[in-house]
């Protein structure tokens, strides 16, 4: 049974997946959003404008900004600036006819590329329209720190603008990314620059009250050892001793290694999140995507989170 | 051989996914090259905090760093220096300079369009490194400058942001943005562009709102006495980029991701004909022969360990590395080939993790020891 105090992202609706790069974020947000799927709830996986998408790579499909279907009730995109634009201006401007003017002009249309804000704030109102058309969106967001000032622009956007539809619209999506339902999850792997790199930014996101909830921190490639206490003691004084053969010295040192940062990383994560720490297993290189997001999603909902 | 190549350097660009140890592997050669006597500086234009890290130091500021390597034991003439880029103060910097008088310079820097900007403009972060590596370089100060570039795969569009700016800022462009009653007049004034840049902010103010388009209309004439200094800049940048004392390094480690990237860039670099001269391959694992499990029982009995958990759980281990290995090569090999210029490396996992400068000249150790010329 899913515990949903312990699982948060399964009770969200709109979920930012983050962390720093070679965490596996995209993974881990594929993997959950083929969870929500599977419980028979709508869900759209989509990345933010990716030139080199990840899904693409993840699913060996070309993604587009239109949402299409890619498992039984799960939609992925990938979107795109101008197309987003247009919708915007649409919702804003009502009359297709003035909008296809605005964008049909290259001094306006390059002016709206490169003013300041605009393409975040534009970006964030296509998933506010997507809340509405899923149950679940599941966002694969740029690394942490690129993350956290897209979603603050909603707060040096009200700077900028003084007034006009801009200025309401960032209002709106800042309530929208401080909603209860919406959730930041920070992927984070058992190495220490990436720990400490997550424990900053769970900070940042508590200083600034951009989120209305604590984020969720995701352990990946955390390994557990299965040996009792008392056989890994046994383990580590073998090892100390110097006595194996090089290769069972080396693998055993490799594995302890592995083993012993995974559990540090979860004590040091613990001690700055008033969430539960999530661990994701090392599900090794070379196995099926389908069979990674299979086996991340069990464990995602599985686990007993302590 | 690696010492000659780096000798005769003054600019390395380290690119590369994120997690591949890009930031980390552009400090370790920085530092080689201050311990053969060259004054270096390591740039990163990363908005975390891992170069800092990786040198061992708390945190690192937009003004250069000296960083002491008294740690090391290790007599030299050489200079290590860091810096984080600092987009904000670098482009106040530049306003400063380029200003033509203190007024101009003040409704700049205090114009809440350009307060935005100089963080937010998109590409403006990229545009800054530019510029703080044109500043650095012909500053005199350092021998060579090893520029981190940030841990994505669009990492080579901070060569064309300048390109950009310049081309947004063209006057044609401006011109449509130039509130006719304020416009600086002259070529930019004529009737014709004041209509239709009226055309423009009818079309715009509902959707911004008024304030805004006239922050940016006061923003963009005032910004038009810089555009000179930038096109200059910008050819300056790109002349540095490319010339000969360049090396563009690709770095990557034995995964799918980084691989991937690294193969991007590999292409990338030469569509765009910059000095690709070295490929570094980091974090490798490394394993002897593989014991059988007969002898993995029989070797844990001899030293008092004669347990079939424990045997399971080193079979596993050995099984389990080696199989990364083989993985890991199958990932890498493909990649060598494709470097036939400068240097190539294979680089293996340190144990723990580089935090410190010890850790860091252990790096570029195995680096001095292991780099091949490319293409041999």
């Amino acid at each position: 049974m899913i515990n949903p105090a312990l699982h948060p992202w399964l009770s969200s609706k709109l979920i930012f997946v983050t962390g720093k790069g070679g965490t596996g974020k995209s993974t881990c947000a594929a993997a959950m959003a083929h969870r929500l799927s599977e419980q028979g709830r709508r869900t759209l996986l989509v990345e933010i404008d990716s030139q080199h998408s990840a899904l693409e790579v993840l699913y060996g499909r070309a993604v587009h900004h239109d949402p299409q279907p890619i498992a039984r009730g799960l939609d992925i995109a990938n979107l795109q600036w101008r197309p987003s634009l247009e919708t915007y201006l649409t919702s804003v401007l009502k009359v297709r006819a003035l909008v296809r003017s605005i964008v049909g002009n290259e001094a306006i249309a390059r002016f709206l590329d490169v003013v300041p804000g605009s393409q975040e704030i534009i970006f964030l109102h296509m998933l506010d329209r997507f809340r509405e058309r899923y149950d679940h969106v599941v966002v694969d967001m740029p690394a942490s720190g690129h993350a956290f000032s897209m979603l603050d622009i909603t707060r040096s956007a009200l700077a900028l603008f003084k007034s006009g539809p801009v200025r309401r619209r960032a209002t709106e999506l800042r309530r929208m990314i401080q909603r209860p339902d919406t959730l930041m999850v920070l992927v984070a792997i058992p190495e220490q620059m990436v720990i400490n790199e997550t424990i900053e930014t769970a900070d940042r996101l508590r200083e600034s009250e951009l989120l209305g909830r604590e984020p969720l921190l995701l352990l990946n490639r955390a390994w557990s050892s299965p040996l009792q206490p008392v056989d890994q003691g046994r383990v580590d004084d073998l090892l100390a001793r110097e006595v194996l053969s090089s290769t069972l010295q080396t693998a055993g040192a490799w594995r302890r290694r592995r083993e012993q940062a995974a559990e540090g990383a979860v004590d040091r994560l613990r001690s700055h999140s008033s969430q539960p720490v999530q661990l994701l297993p090392e599900l090794g290189l070379g196995r099926s995507m389908r069979s990674v997001f299979k086996l991340l999603a069990e464990h995602l909902s599985a686990q007993e989170a302590s | 051989m690696i010492e000659a190549w780096l000798s005769d350097l003054k600019l390395v660009v380290t690119v590369g996914s994120g997690g591949v140890g890009k930031t980390t592997t552009a400090a370790a050669i920085a530092l080689q090259a201050a311990l053969m006597g060259r004054r270096v500086m390591v740039l990163t234009i990363d908005p975390a905090k891992r170069l800092a890290n990786s040198l061992g130091l708390e945190a690192m500021g937009g003004e250069p760093t000296r960083i002491d390597l008294s740690s090391l034991g290790v007599q030299t003439d050489g200079e290590l220096w860091g810096a984080m880029l600092d987009s904000k103060g670098t482009f106040d910097r530049l306003i400063r300079s380029v200003a033509p008088d203190s007024r101009t310079m003040q409704r700049i820097l205090d114009n809440h369009v350009y307060r935005q900007m100089a963080d937010a403009l998109a590409g403006s972060q990229d545009y800054m490194a530019t510029e703080q590596l044109h500043d650095l370089a012909h500053s005199d100060r350092f021998d060579l400058i090893v520029l981190d570039t940030p841990p994505v795969k669009n990492a080579l569009d901070f060569l064309e942001s300048p390109g950009r700016m310049v081309e947004f800022l063209d006057e044609r462009i401006l011109g449509w943005f130039l509130k006719p009653n304020e416009g600086g007049g002259g070529r930019l004034g004529g009737r014709w562009i004041r209509s239709a840049s009226n055309l423009v902010y009818r079309m715009l103010d509902p959707i911004f709102g008024r304030e805004f388009l006239e922050d940016l209309s006061v923003f963009l004439r005032d910004f038009q006495v810089l555009l000179d200094g930038f096109r200059t800049r910008h050819g300056e940048v790109l002349d540095l980029l490319q010339g000969e004392h360049t090396a563009f390094v690709v770095i990557t480690s034995p995964s799918v991701t980084g691989t991937e990237v690294a193969s991007y860039f590999l292409d990338e670099l030469k569509v765009r004909r910059l000095p690709l001269k070295g490929l570094i391959i980091n974090q490798l694992h490394e394993v002897g022969e593989l014991v059988d499990d007969g002898s993995v029982i029989g070797e844990l009995a001899r030293h008092g360990a004669e347990d079939p958990e424990l045997a399971r759980w080193f079979i596993q281990s050995q099984d389990h590395l080696w199989n990364l290995v083989l993985k890991e090569t199958a990932l890498v090999e493909p990649l060598e080939g494709r470097v036939t210029d400068g240097m190539v490396a294979r680089l293996p996992r340190l144990v723990g993790e580089v935090n410190d400068l010890p850790t860091l000249k252990v790096l570029g150790d195995y680096w001095l020891e292991r780099a091949e010329p490319a293409g041999g």
